[in-house]
């Protein structure tokens, strides 16, 4: 079996295209394998635990109190790496909104900004944060 | 340090820049009677070198306050509006005392009221085109946003 990397800088993900002489049972295990395949998860800690997290349900990651947390759907966990890290760690989806705070494009809802001129994104989850002005049009590169 | 070296840039530019407008605004101000570097009452007051000099160095000196101020617009901590306010603030604190030194404004109360109706058109138009740029940058963010999320549904 050959294995062949060809790059796209268009592309929005990873694709894979299985070529084979017939679909054989050893095609659809690959394939399966393949379906199954999580990109190498975070480590995130809550209450002790160490949980392998999947990115993709990664709703934001930010930094308190000298901390870096990740908020997903069903809890907060604490990461022991710096944002600076993880910004290169994490796939195109991720971008960073200010300083403190980077989120998952795939979990925005919306984005506003009031009559001052402060502009908030809308999580999902309920989640809502402050996006700073210098970072709007890194947003608008990734989305767009 | 970057913000640091941020204001110290910035100031550097307005200073020069200060010094070029500052001089500009004074030779189209006096044009009708004969152009001149500094204003008629400043040269009556120093003599020419040293009003034109005064002139430059001041001018200079409010681009430079002006200019290194616009870093505010840079922190995160404050909103657009707080930031355009701050701003204002300083450059008005600069402006007045500079232009009334520098005969600008005539040393009389009109001429101060002037600048500042002036300066606070300048503030709100700057603020609503600063505004306006980022509404049509969220608006398109949210259709972008809207068309990836009606995809995968």
């Amino acid at each position: 079996m050959r294995v062949n990397f060809i790059q796209d800088k268009e592309a929005d993900d990873i694709s894979v295209i299985v070529h084979a002489p017939s679909r054989t049972k050893d095609v659809d295990e690959l394939m399966e394998a393949i379906k199954g395949f999580v990109p190498s998860p975070l480590s995130g800690y809550s209450e002790g635990i160490v949980t392998k997290l999947n990115k993709d349900t990664i709703i934001r990651i930010y930094s308190k109190d000298k901390r870096v947390y990740a908020d997903t759907l069903d809890d907060s966990y604490l990461i022991k790496s710096t944002l600076y890290q993880l910004e290169d760690d994490l796939p195109r989806q991720f971008v960073r909104i200010s300083n403190s705070e980077i989120v998952n494009t795939d979990k925005i809802i919306r984005l506003d900004l009031n009559l001052a001129g402060t502009i908030m994104v809308y999580l999902q989850g309920d989640i809502r944060t402050r996006v700073s002005r210098r970072y709007i049009s890194k947003v608008k590169e990734v989305l767009m | 340090m970057t913000a640091i070296k941020d204001l110290i840039r910035l100031a550097a530019v307005g200073f020069v820049l200060g010094m070029i407008i500052g001089d500009i605004m004074v030779v189209a101000f006096t044009a009708s009677e004969g152009i001149s570097l500094a204003a008629p009452e400043l040269i009556e007051e120093f003599g020419y070198v040293p009003a034109v000099i005064l002139q430059t160095l001041l001018s200079g000196v409010l681009g430079c306050i002006c200019f290194g101020a616009t870093i505010v617009y840079y922190k995160d901590e404050y909103n657009l509006l707080e930031a355009t306010c701050i701003h204002m603030v300083i450059a008005f604190f600069t402006l007045i005392p500079i232009s009334n030194f520098l005969w600008w404004t005539g040393r009389v109360m009109e001429g101060n009221i002037v600048v500042l109706a002036m300066g606070i058109c300048a503030y709100v138009m700057i603020w609503f085109s600063v505004y306006m740029s980022y509404r049509i940058q969220i608006q398109k963010i949210n259709e972008a946003l809207e068309r990836r999320n009606s995809g995968k549904k």
